[in-house]
């Protein structure tokens, strides 16, 4: 189901368009609220301002007319017709405001002032006419003095009706809010829903996607390891094949041996010998390659590696198909960190890989050299191209060449997960690999591993490491005896003994040792008194102390040429180190110490 | 005549058997006193006949070469102890070292170079490869298989060990306490403890880690 492993990008859509438009409707609807509230205060404040100058106009015209008509100040007449001006004015601007509610007070309003100040300019022309008491009388009689207390009920009336309006307007736009707060949560709820739609369903397909994962990974690791059959499915051929006449060969000779007597026997055993040696070849790259020992690393020679399985890919090919082994520099050993059997099988799926190249025949070179020159990380690397002569690629191939499951051969030929496995065995030993192909000119792979070193590895028959022996002193004699063999097999002369004041005390000194190596271990507060005890037996004897604590031989404790070697440490190391310090003529040298 | 050393052969493959005897019997200064098919017959011999050397093979039915390597020690405590297998593996290396046997010899390489290994040890030195050296690190608690080789196995004693490998070849836990002598409830607690080590808690998987590990063949 197309839904189940993928995620619709509409219901993403959804989500994202349902809380864009929540939040986009509040705040249009909070930036509306707070323009609509400003616009209603500030109108309502216009209208109050516009009655309370009606109250005290009206009021001052009434007493500028009392001025003119009682006090003769006829000079108040002008100030009386600007405020009625005025008055007027407010009343225009009332109008202009109001809407269908005020109009009736508006239109009282409006008649009261023109009924006060038609009295009071009545009285005004009276006064100047010298009718005094009609004008006093026009100004005092009830009508005028119920005119004037009708007009402040009418402006009352007015500002009642302002409130009114505010109030009005305010609860339409509280039912206004009510509206879009309702519309607003509406649309939270609806994201709020297809959040969790959506929360519940990427659950669903992160499960389904980690148990795909770990199916896939499963598949990855049993066709890694079908892959290895299948080149061992091949490897089986060849080396039945290889059995087959290394037996028939058994058997002859066993026949002839049966029957012959004195150099024809002895020649046919000695036949016998060398079919079950070659057998014995066979079988132990076989078993290099088919252990299935992951945890395996370790320093092994490349050259070795590819002459053992030289011998396994011989029955691999066709008598078309030539392996050339070349080194560079010839005979030089080629040292690496590593895991046998893996290596061994990127050797075989490279070989077998340049072998379908070239269907017609041809030359595959395995070519083993040092890169000296490009350094990575300060470590020197070994470099082993596998070359061939066939058609080679062309680029968009050369490309998708470490692809899992990536194959030009038909269907069914080849798992596609040979060069894969090449790529991914050399990553886990640190190595790089390159491929060079040209259509036409053949393809070259090159590996390049960081080089182990290690100080004459297998120097097991290699000159005595100096002529005076190497005293090594241990509390326990299995050390002691292990660390002899170590020695002795890059042909040093050990004696072994007991860590104690007697052993050191009856050591035959005669014969002057190269170096002590002293296992300190248990006894390493006393290690400066043997040291004492050791030099006055024989002075300046360089001893080196195998500790996993050398605070005790701290600088100027001591006069004496002594070294300590922490431990853990590798057996190589001791060896290499303790072969540097004697060096080949016997003669302690602490300038040549890596330490 | 110097002296001869005696030594006794322990290996369940009859022909390879016969043919150490005869071809160790060549030697000058080689005798071998005795030939068992497995741990517990080599035990016998042992006890009876107190050999210098005995040369054990890792991989046999029965009572492990290690366990038995560890109760000739304890035994006979200058009886040398040189191992004989057909593969150089991790866990093997790891539990050689720790009954501190004098040596581990492959089947592979040529007689010539197994009776070189077993005059060395003979001698009172300690014979293991160059392929094996180059795994070993000296460390506070003595040789053994460098950190960085060492597995989950390895934190298993050597009695839990023991147990591993009889599960893995499928004996129930009423067999192995029969073959180790004990009780089955200690049996019981030694599998526990085996499956909380190695993080494992279901038999199949038991087997096939014991596999892996080359600790019994497939």
């Amino acid at each position: 189901m197309a839904s189940d492993r993928s995620l619709p990008t509409y219901w993403f859509t959804i989500v994202a368009a349902a809380t864009f438009g929540m939040f986009g409707l509040l705040g249009w609807h909070i930036y509306s609220s707070h323009r609509v509230g400003h616009a209603l205060q500030a109108e309502h404040a216009r209208g109050l301002r516009l009655t309370n100058a009606m109250y005290s106009q009206n009021l001052r015209l009434a007493h500028l007319c009392h001025l003119v008509v009682f006090d003769g100040v006829l000079s108040e007449v002008e100030k009386y017709w600007d405020t009625a001006n005025q008055m007027d004015g407010h009343l225009a601007e009332i109008v202009a405001g109001s809407d269908r509610h005020q109009m009736e007070s508006v239109a009282r309003a409006r008649w009261v002032n023109r009924g006060l100040r038609q009295r009071e300019r009545d009285a005004m022309r009276m006064s100047a006419q010298g009718r005094q008491d009609e004008a006093a009388a026009m100004l005092q009689n009830a009508r005028y003095r119920s005119l004037m207390s009708e007009f402040d009920e009418t402006v009352d009336d007015l500002v009642d009706d302002l409130n009114t309006t505010f109030s009005r307007r305010l609860e339409i736009e509280g039912a206004r809010d009510r509206t879009m707060l309702v519309g607003a949560f509406s649309i939270f709820l609806v994201a709020a829903a297809v959040w969790l739609v959506l929360a519940v369903r990427l659950r669903r397909w992160g499960a389904k996607l980690q148990v795909e994962m770990a199916l896939r990974e499963r598949a990855e690791s049993q066709l890694g390891e079908a892959q290895k059959m299948e080149a061992l499915g091949q490897l089986a051929a060849g080396v039945a094949h290889d059995f087959n006449n290394i037996l028939t060969v058994i058997l002859g000779f066993v026949d002839i041996a049966r029957k012959a007597v004195g150099a024809a026997r002895e020649n046919a055993l000695e036949k016998i010998g060398m079919a079950a040696d070659q057998g014995t070849e066979v079988t132990s790259s076989l078993l290099t390659f088919s252990r299935r020992s992951e945890a395996e690393m370790g320093a092994l020679e490349l050259g070795e590696l590819v002459q053992q399985t030289q011998v396994l890919l011989q029955g691999m090919l066709p008598a078309t198909v030539r392996v050339l082994l070349e080194s560079n520099p010839p005979g030089e050993e080629f040292w690496v960190w590593g895991n046998r059997a893996r290596l061994q099988q990127v050797l075989v799926n490279l070989v077998l890989n340049a072998r379908d190249a070239i269907p017609a025949g041809g030359d595959v070179t395995i070519r083993l050299g040092r890169i000296e020159t490009s350094r990575k990380h300060g470590v020197p690397r070994i470099c082993l191209e596998v070359a061939d002569t066939g058609s080679g690629m062309a680029p968009e191939v050369k490309e998708r060449i470490f692809e899992p499951f990536f194959t030009t051969k038909p269907r069914g030929q080849s798992t596609g997960l040979g060069l894969a496995i090449v790529a991914a065995i050399v990553g886990e030993h640190r190595g790089e690999i390159q491929v060079e192909t040209e259509a036409g000119a053949g393809t070259c792979f090159t590996l390049s591993l960081p080089e182990f070193i290690v100080d004459d590895p297998e120097a097991e028959t290699t000159s005595p490491v100096g002529s005076r022996p190497v005293w090594i002193f241990s509390a326990d004699p299995y050390i002691a005896g292990f660390i002899a063999s170590a020695l002795a097999r890059v042909g040093c002369r050990t004696q072994e003994f007991s860590l104690s004041d007697s052993a050191i005390g009856s050591a035959r000194i005669e014969e002057r040792p190269a170096l002590v190596v002293m296992d300190a271990e248990e006894r390493q507060a006393r290690v400066p008194e043997y040291l004492r005890l050791l030099w006055n037996r024989a002075q300046q004897i360089p001893v080196l102390v195998l500790s996993s604590d050398g605070s005790e031989l701290g600088e100027g404790t001591l006069e004496g040429p002594v070294m300590v070697l922490a431990k853990p440490f590798m057996v190589t190391e001791l060896v290499a180190l303790v072969t540097r310090l004697v060096g080949s003529d016997g003669i302690y040298d602490p300038g040549s110490s890596g330490r | 005549m110097g002296y001869m050393t005696r030594v006794l052969v322990v290996d369940d493959h009859a022909l390879m058997r016969d043919m150490l005897r005869e071809r160790l019997n060549q030697e000058p200064d080689l005798e071998v006193i005795g030939a068992a098919s497995n741990a517990e017959e080599a035990m016998l011999f042992v006890e009876d006949l107190a050999p210098d050397l005995v040369v054990l093979d890792i991989d046999m039915p029965g009572l492990s070469a290690f366990e038995a390597a560890r109760q000739i020690r304890h035994l006979l405590p200058d009886t040398r102890v040189l191992f004989l297998s057909a593969y150089v593996q991790d866990g093997y290396i790891s539990q050689v070292l720790q009954v501190r046997a004098c040596g581990y010899a492959t089947k592979g390489n040529s007689p010539e170079s197994l009776i070189a290994c077993i005059r060395k040890v003979a001698q009172g030195g300690t014979c293991f490869s160059g392929e094996i050296e180059r795994r070993l690190e000296i460390g506070v608690d003595g040789v053994r298989l460098a950190n960085a080789l060492r597995t989950r196995a390895e934190t298993l004693t050597p009695r839990e060990r023991e147990v591993l490998i009889h599960l893995a070849r499928g004996a129930s836990k009423k067999v192995i306490a029969k073959t180790l002598g004990v009780s089955v409830k200690t049996v019981e607690q030694h599998c526990i403890h085996v499956m909380q080590k190695l993080d494992i808690h279901d038999r199949v998987e038991l087997a096939r880690f014991a596999v892996r590990e080359g600790m019994v063949e497939p």
